[in-house]
């Protein structure tokens, strides 16, 4: 058995991306090329579309990291990770709040356009963003510290002033009474005319915006009929950002992405990996863990167990949280197949579902890329409904479209299950 | 979280800020574990603070959160789902938890996905690290992993694998196997599962467990089975949906027999379910349990001490009432003093039940006998012979028998002049009945031994008696070899020594020459002249043991329920609990049911408080297996201390040979092949020494099997070349016991 110290399956820095050139020059051209046209109106939406686990976030990281190198000095990198937000007002608040301090890093390098009054005006923005319904005395309070931003240019204090009647160059003597507020379609306009007049502040300045994981808003939502509805609301609120003069680049599952507007015309899907790649992912991962690690995991026996596993693996997370399973267990010897002793990381990693119902399910399934629809499930689960909705609920399967769940596929992690074994195929 | 190392944990958790909801079964304690799990764990969360439902539009909405602070509620009853779910949504905080109050489908697996598997990672690692502080006790081979599959809540996980790790090394000094281990971890479990359990109101307990048990004996409502399936949701156990259930990972490991066999215990300390449904709902276990290595070894030891002399008796003092008293009243009472005696000792149980009533009576007569001043010698003796009558019961047994004996045969004599010495021969073996010790048996043997050495100057069927005295004393010793020798040299033709000589040979491992002695199958019980109605009995008795011998277990069972209604209707109560206790133990070596549990435990405890060594020695031998067989084998490890600790009591070899093989079964169950091959050893060396050649083949076939598998496991050096050293030794044994 051999315990890794460093190695992580979910890790996502971009050092660790392996192959994906193709993906990685396309998204990197595409944004270069949007960053190259200075029409200071015009936004762009990119998207990466792949399989859970396949690499989408890793992917974008690594190429939006490549292009920071270039382009810092000008551009607002703005990165915010959607899973579990439940509400675009979560994601919208951060893109503020990242918006706001990477202007105050441009500012204090003395980067062209971000002056202080623009940088006063994503504050107040930050500030009006964290509240949903507020005294306009209470705001005007809060507001102080920003007179700054009364003196910028651009269209986002005249919204806020005709908005919600807060004015930063009012007078002492205008009544401040009554409340105001602030909900996510106002916050989202106002987010909106802020990178608008962040993209007009100067000739040179420009934003990306990258929302990672945006079909994890609320992933459990597809369940319901009203879930699917309200999370719906919320992405398409946030895809409004398009309407910015801003690169948006988005990551989603495939099985989310009917949602994609057409104005966000550049896709890209990333397909599994060959097993070769799968080992060198591994192994990039694996440099950095101790020697004697590495030899352990190095030799024969264990290069035959990656070819075994990345044989079954349709995505690298799968196949590197597989690995680190097998390796923190395996007692030499092992005669059993490496399908089989797997079988113990569904008993302790999926524990909610029965290993029999498990088995059954996954015996519907003919390949990885395959679907099944609902009653075949419900047959496998015996017609017990609640069998049914232990498992979607514990995401051993899930759908092949977010928004029309009516046919499912089976967790990549659990792709093991599909193995047969000579004599069962 | 002791148990988690110092450098817990090597790698920290990336958990991403998120508004995440909490299983809505935790307990706010199990909250607090949780957050302070995750507050070592992940490194964004430095601290947590509790926050009530009311004070969340104020405090959550705070725009300057405390960096590394995560927000944690819960959703008080009555707020609808949808209101709840927009109350956090607000919350302004990175890290939010809340805890519904009921089931919400949005609870998610993040628990299981994220925190278990970072959580498992580490504990695992922690336990198999060298420098682990119980590395010596082997925490090590703790399975982890077995814990994991049976929850997915990182602290249930934690708190199993704790309890699991308290609970084994409480039996550290009797050093701890992988299989140990392993059962703690099952073990503990149970616990979890009970504990859940426990949170369900107790009227629906019942239902609870028929649906978890999928045991549908009783008409149960539609309205019922959702409420229990309701019931099953609210502590986490379950999933309802549409009149289905889903059992979670932790409900299904009722399955496991370790499981099952705690939620029993849990049943029998606790008062849930009221109805008592649910004792028997966990007790008609449809499978019996197959525990391999050739199942449960056959509870033996040597039956229950008779008396047969009652009529002897009866003579015998009436001949005494018949000296011709000082007076009236001293006549009466020592009537009243041999009315209570003969009529008190025919049964332990009557002896013993009314005990304290006895010696009340016994006491009083005496002081009747000693109030009445007489010079006439003979009455002297008459009392003088009463005061030693009453002796063992008022004052216990004389700690030399032999003594005791021979100064009451001579105040019987210089009464009743002749050999006879009827009342002393009489008393002799009513005094087997109150030996609790190997000491006070080997005492009266010698007494007896003594005795029948002079057997030249006395009566035949007085010889007979004394020397029928050695045999039982013999086999009460375990020395069922010797006392089937001595029983046959005393054979005088007639029939009614045969159910004992059956039994003799029965217990010395000749059941099949048994059946030969049986008068009931050859018809003659009660023919002859010397039979009594107890006879009857022990011939059934008898019977059921050789059926079970012969592996027809519900024909021994029959012989069985027989012999107690023999023994009820002819007045031996405490007989009869024996046969209840050879049916149960029938039963539950040849794992068709264990339903007379219940029974067993009242009669232990009865057992228990009359001081019946031997039946208690049964029972708790019986109470052991049974308790294997379901599981429970803490409880069954005290059971058969309890019987080896009473076997040496009694002084019985063949009872501390049954308790030894009881043992090493118990120990081969647990994983601990060398304390197995040590107990079958001792097992069997008493077995040869009292010349049960055919149970030490067995025996010795079992230790060969043992020292085999240590030889596998590189545990036991040279255990090869011990194994068939053994194997020839059992055959030569067999070979011999054959002949």
């Amino acid at each position: 058995m051999v315990y890794l110290s460093k190695f992580r399956p979910t890790d996502v820095r971009p050092e660790l991306l392996v192959d994906r050139d193709d993906a990685a020059e396309w998204l990197e051209h595409s944004i270069s090329a949007y960053l190259a046209d200075r029409d200071p109106e015009q936004g762009q939406g990119f998207c990466v579309l792949g399989s859970k686990g396949v690499g989408k976030s890793i992917l974008t990281r690594a190429v939006l990291q490549k292009l920071k190198e270039v382009h810092a000095a000008t551009t607002l990198f703005v990165e915010v990770d959607c899973r579990g937000a439940l509400r675009q007002r979560k994601v919208l608040k951060q893109v503020v709040e990242q918006v706001h301090a990477e202007l105050y890093k441009m500012n204090r390098y003395g980067s062209p356009g971000a002056s202080r009054e623009l940088l006063a005006s994503a504050a107040v923005l930050k500030t009006l963003a964290s509240f949903d319904q507020v005294e306009r005395k209470t705001v005007h309070e809060h507001l102080t510290e920003f007179k700054a931003a009364a003196g910028a240019d651009g269209k986002l204090l005249d919204f806020i002033a005709s908005e919600f009647q807060i004015s930063l160059r009012r007078r002492k003597q205008e009544a401040i009474e009554g409340k105001v507020l602030l909900d996510d379609d106002n916050i989202r306009e106002a987010l909106l005319l802020l990178l608008r007049d962040i993209r007009l502040a100067h000739e040179d300045l420009d934003i990306i915006v990258y929302l990672d994981n945006i079909d994890e808003l609320d992933h459990d939502a597809y369940w319901s009929d009203e879930g699917r509805e309200r999370v719906r609301a919320q992405t398409l609120g946030l895809m409004q950002l398009w309407r910015a003069p801003v690169g948006l680049v988005l990551n989603m599952r495939t099985y989310y992405s009917s949602i994609l507007l057409r104005e966000v015309s550049k896709r890209f899907e990333l397909l599994p990996l060959d097993d070769a790649t799968l080992e060198q992912i591994l192994a990039r991962r694996l440099h950095s863990e101790q020697r004697a690690v590495q030899e352990a995991l190095g030799n024969d026996l264990w290069n035959a167990r990656r070819s075994e596993l990345a044989g079954m693996a349709s995505t690298p997370l799968s196949f590197l949280m597989w690995f680190e399973y097998l390796a923190e267990r395996i007692k030499e010897p092992e005669e059993r197949s490496m399908a089989e002793v797997l079988m113990g990381f569904a008993r302790t990693h999926a524990a909610t579902v029965s290993q029999d119902v498990l088995r059954r399910i996954a015996g519907i399934f003919e390949g990885v890329e395959a679907a099944v629809p609902r009653e075949r499930l419900l047959a496998a689960c015996g017609g017990n409904e609640a069998l049914l909705s232990q498992a979607i609920r514990s995401q051993i399967v899930l759908p092949l479209d977010f928004w029309q769940p009516n046919e499912f596929t089976l967790d990549p992690e659990l792709h093991f299950l599909l193995a047969r074994t000579p004599d069962e195929s | 979280m002791w148990l988690l190392p110092p450098s817990f944990p090597r790698r920290p958790l990336r958990l991403a800020p998120d508004c995440r909801a909490l299983p809505w079964y935790v307990t706010r304690e199990e909250i607090g574990q949780l957050m302070e799990l995750l507050r070592r764990m992940v490194p964004e969360i430095k601290e947590w603070v509790w926050v009530p439902w009311s004070a969340l539009p104020t405090v959550g909405g705070n725009r300057e959160v405390r960096s590394g602070a995560a927000l944690v509620t819960e959703a008080p009853a009555g707020v609808e789902e949808s209101d709840a779910r927009a109350i956090v949504e607000r919350v302004a905080w990175p890290y939010v938890f809340w805890r519904p109050i009921e089931p919400y489908e949005k609870e998610g697996n993040w628990l299981e996905r994220e925190v278990k598997r970072a959580l498992l990672s580490e504990l695992r690692r922690g336990l198999e690290s060298e420098e682990h502080p119980l590395q010596a006790q082997g925490i090590a081979a703790l399975p982890v992993d077995r814990a994991a599959e049976a929850t997915t809540d990182p602290v249930e996980l934690l708190a199993i694998v704790q309890e699991a790790a308290h609970h084994c090394l409480r039996y550290a000094d009797e050093g701890l196997s992988a299989r140990d281990w392993e059962y703690s971890v099952r073990r503990a479990t149970g616990e979890r599962l009970a504990l859940r359990l426990s949170r369900i109101a107790k009227e629906k307990l019942t239902t609870v467990l028929e649906l978890l048990l999928s045991k549908g004996q009783r008409p149960v409502s539609a309205k019922a089975r959702a409420a229990a399936g309701a019931s099953l949701q609210s502590v986490g156990l379950g999933l309802w949906v549409e009149d289905s259930i889903a059992f979670g990972p932790l409900a299904r490991q009722v399955r496991d027999e370790i499981v099952h066999g705690v939620l029993l215990e849990r049943l029998e300390t606790t008062s849930w379910p009221t109805e008592g449904q649910g004792q028997e709902l966990m007790q008609r276990r449809e499978a019996p349990l197959d525990k391999g290595g050739g199942g449960i070894p056959v509870t033996r030891a040597a039956g229950p001490a008779v008396f047969r002399f009652g009529r002897l008796l009866g003579s015998t003092i009436d001949r005494i009432c018949q000296i011709p008293p000082p007076s009236e009243d001293a006549g009466q009472a020592l009537r009243e003093l041999f009315i209570q005696f003969p009529t008190s000792v025919w049964d332990f149980v009557a002896v013993q039940d009314d005990l304290a009533g006895l010696m009340r009576r016994l006491g009083r007569a005496m002081r009747m006998l000693e109030q009445i001043k007489s010079k006439d010698r003979k009455w002297r003796t008459i009392v003088a012979l009463a005061r030693l009558l009453v002796k063992p019961v008022l004052t216990g047994l004389p700690s030399d028998l032999g003594a005791y004996l021979r100064r009451m045969e001579s105040y019987e004599k210089r009464l009743l002049p002749g050999p006879d010495a009827g009342l002393t021969l009489c008393v002799a073996n009513i005094l087997v009945l109150f030996c609790a010790s190997r000491d006070q048996l080997s005492s009266l043997l010698q007494a007896a031994v003594s005795r029948f050495e002079e057997r030249n100057r006395e009566k035949r069927w007085i010889l007979r008696a004394w020397g029928e005295l050695e045999t039982e004393v013999e086999r009460l010793l375990g020395h069922a070899t010797r006392a089937m020798h001595r029983h046959e040299k005393m054979l005088d033709g007639s029939n009614a020594d045969s159910p004992y000589l059956a039994r003799a040979l029965r217990e010395a491992g000749y059941s099949v020459s048994a059946i030969d002695w049986l008068p009931s199958l050859s018809g003659k019980i009660g023919d002859g002249a010397g039979a009594w109605d107890i006879d009857h009995g022990i011939t059934k008795l008898e019977q059921g043991h050789i059926e079970r011998d012969r592996g027809a277990v519900e024909q021994a069972c029959s012989y069985y329920r027989r012999a107690h209604d023999e023994f009820i209707s002819n007045g031996f109560p405490g007989l009869a609990m024996y046969a209840d206790v050879y049916e149960a133990s029938a039963r539950v070596e040849a794992n068709k049911s264990w339903a007379l549990e219940p029974r067993l435990r009242e009669i232990r405890e009865i057992a228990d408080e009359l001081g019946e060594h031997r039946l208690l020695f049964f029972v708790d031998l019986v109470l052991g297996d049974i308790e294997v067989l379901t599981g429970r084998l803490d409880a069954a490890l005290m059971s058969y201390r309890n019987a080896y600790g009473g076997a040496t009591q009694l002084g019985d070899d063949l009872a501390l040979a049954s308790a030894l093989d009881k043992q090493a079964y118990l120990q081969e169950v647990r994983g601990h092949a060398d304390h197995a091959l040590v107990s079958v050893m001792r097992a069997s060396t008493l077995e040869i020494g009292n010349g049960r050649h055919s149970y030490a083949a067995r025996l010795l076939e079992r230790a060969g099997t043992l020292a085999e598998q240590l030889d596998q496991l590189g545990r036991a050096r040279s255990c090869r070349e011990q194994a068939e050293q053994q194997r020839r030794l059992a055959r030569a044994l067999a070979a011999g016991a054959v002949e």
